[in-house]
């Protein structure tokens, strides 16, 4: 069931993210070398180079939404779902239900398309038009349908509703707000969940409240910086894998692009979530206490010289809550087994082994796999299937 | 047995190429013939030449996410598995599949 589950719901929307993470990157650090070069007015400086980049990076957030709802229905679907998927992402940027939005209403339009291509009765001489013309306009249909009557009202309802929330709360206490949003942004380092922090945040920006913002940039920062800089301190927690990605974490957490951290979060959240959640909520305090103010929305520590307050407040913010970050990872976390820890020595151990007779139980002996060979009782619970 | 797999990952730059090399350690330890195709973020790597697939007995997909152009695979036995498995139990993956093509060979 849980099987079925993950193939049905969690690998096509795997294979969306794994499509727009190139663009998040391209799109966030093009806005960032704008910002840094053209200052915080960067968006009105038009004609200038630094207004040229960061337009570049802006049009390419607009993608990321559509590419993620796309690629899960081209996931689902194979090609004929990529139009209408891509339409679904447009409808979410216009209901302003994003992420959520996408994910959501690609897995609906993926299976829709589906259905169609393999329910729909066709002959012979129809069955060229399906993938070009039938497959995409019926979705297209549907996508109309779903997210302007069902998906955008709901969603977006519900969204707005936690705005007027977050409104309130912000009267109420400036700290308490920089730690709802820091825990929110820690739940899923960029993800929906965060998304409906940010949100609000991106919206008084426009009535002119900078201090918010302020916070989030230093908080999405903190959580995948503190990842990336554990990767390296506490190193025997992590695979080497986990190291790789521990390295670039280190850089897009500068960036401020959290979704660094994302791997790492994944394959371990009830030991990761308290480092990163704990750890922002230090930052946002802090952030919002000292009143940081940002007017840019992306950047991280590349934003600093265009916001106010950076010293003491931003840097101690953002040195504060990655220190949390790193010591809550390095007493929660496990150390992870001598093989996995490092490939060079499970290496230099098998060539050692190899004179011996068997190189092959020498090398997992500690599983029972090698003795159970002949039997096959210890067989992983696979299926071979013929398409 | 002649073996041809694909593997792929969420950010394809790192457990993608790990499940590769394991792949390829756990079939020759037990004299298998083994073609791998990465699809990672930079896109496919070591293509499987369509002779290596008319050749296989049987299609490993060690993927998290979506294989790309799958339709080479038809009517190949083909074997689903997430590329932790790869990673973390590739001699145990590949001892499953010799009983279960035996298996199905006796049967």
């Amino acid at each position: 069931m849980k099987e079925k589950l993950k193939a049905l719901l969690v690998q096509p929307i795997l294979t969306g993210i794994s499509y727009f993470i190139p663009i998040i990157c391209m799109g966030g650090l093009l806005q960032s070398f704008g910002t840094i070069l053209g200052g915080a007015d960067v968006a009105e400086a038009a004609g200038t180079f630094a207004f040229y980049l960061y337009q570049g990076g802006s049009l390419t957030m607009n993608l990321v939404v559509p590419v993620l709802a796309a690629y899960i229905s081209y996931s689902v679907c194979d090609r004929p779902g990529l139009a209408p998927g891509f339409l679904v992402g447009l409808l979410s940027i216009e209901y302003k239900i994003g992420f959520v939005g996408g994910i959501v209403g690609g897995l609906a339009v993926g299976y829709f398309c589906k259905l169609i291509k393999e329910k729909l009765p066709l002959s012979k001489d129809l069955a060229s038009l399906l993938p070009m013309l039938i497959i995409p306009t019926l979705g297209g249909l549907f996508a109309v349908l779903f997210m302007d009557y069902i998906l955008g009202p709901v969603l977006g309802g519900l969204q707005s509703y936690l705005s007027t929330l977050f409104a309130q709360m912000q009267s109420g206490s400036r700290v308490v707000f920089g730690m709802v949003l820091g825990a929110l942004m820690g739940v899923d380092l960029g993800g929906p969940v965060t998304k409906i922090g940010t949100t609000v945040v991106n919206g008084l920006v426009a009535d002119g409240i900078l201090g918010p913002e302020g916070a989030k940039v230093c908080i999405g920062v903190t959580a995948t910086l503190g990842i990336g800089i554990s990767t390296i301190v506490s190193r025997r927690k992590y695979t080497a894998a986990q190291r790789a990605t521990g390295k670039s974490a280190i850089i897009l957490g500068c960036c401020q692009i959290a979704e660094g951290g994302l791997p790492i979060l994944l394959a371990d959240p009830l030991r990761v979530w308290p480092a990163t959640i704990i750890g922002n909520m230090v930052t946002g305090a802090i952030a919002m206490y000292f009143n940081v103010q940002s007017p840019v929305m992306m950047g991280g520590l590349f934003a600093f010289p265009v916001m106010k307050n950076v010293w003491p407040g931003a840097v101690l913010s953002v040195v504060a809550g990655t220190l949390t970050t790193i010591v809550i990872l390095a007493l929660v976390r496990k150390n992870v087994p001598e093989s996995e820890a490092s490939p060079r020595k499970a290496e230099a151990a098998a060539t050692q082994a190899k004179p011996a007779p068997a190189p092959v139980l020498a090398q997992t002996a500690a599983q029972p796999a090698a003795a159970a060979c002949a039997a096959g009782e210890d067989d992983l619970d696979i299926s071979i299937e013929f398409e | 047995m002649n073996i041809a797999a694909i593997t792929a990952c969420t950010i394809g730059v790192a457990h993608t190429y790990i499940a590769k090399e394991k792949l390829i350690e756990a079939a020759e330890n037990r004299g298998h013939a083994i073609h791998v195709e990465t699809q990672g973020n930079i896109g496919i790597e070591d293509e499987l030449p369509p002779e290596t697939i008319a050749a296989a007995d049987v299609i490993i997909l060690a993927a998290d996410i979506a294989v790309a152009r799958q339709e080479r695979f038809k009517g190949k036995p083909i074997v689903r598995v997430s590329s932790a498995v790869a990673i973390k139990q590739p001699e145990r993956l590949i001892t499953t599949i010799e009983h279960k093509l035996a298996q199905g060979a006796a049967s």
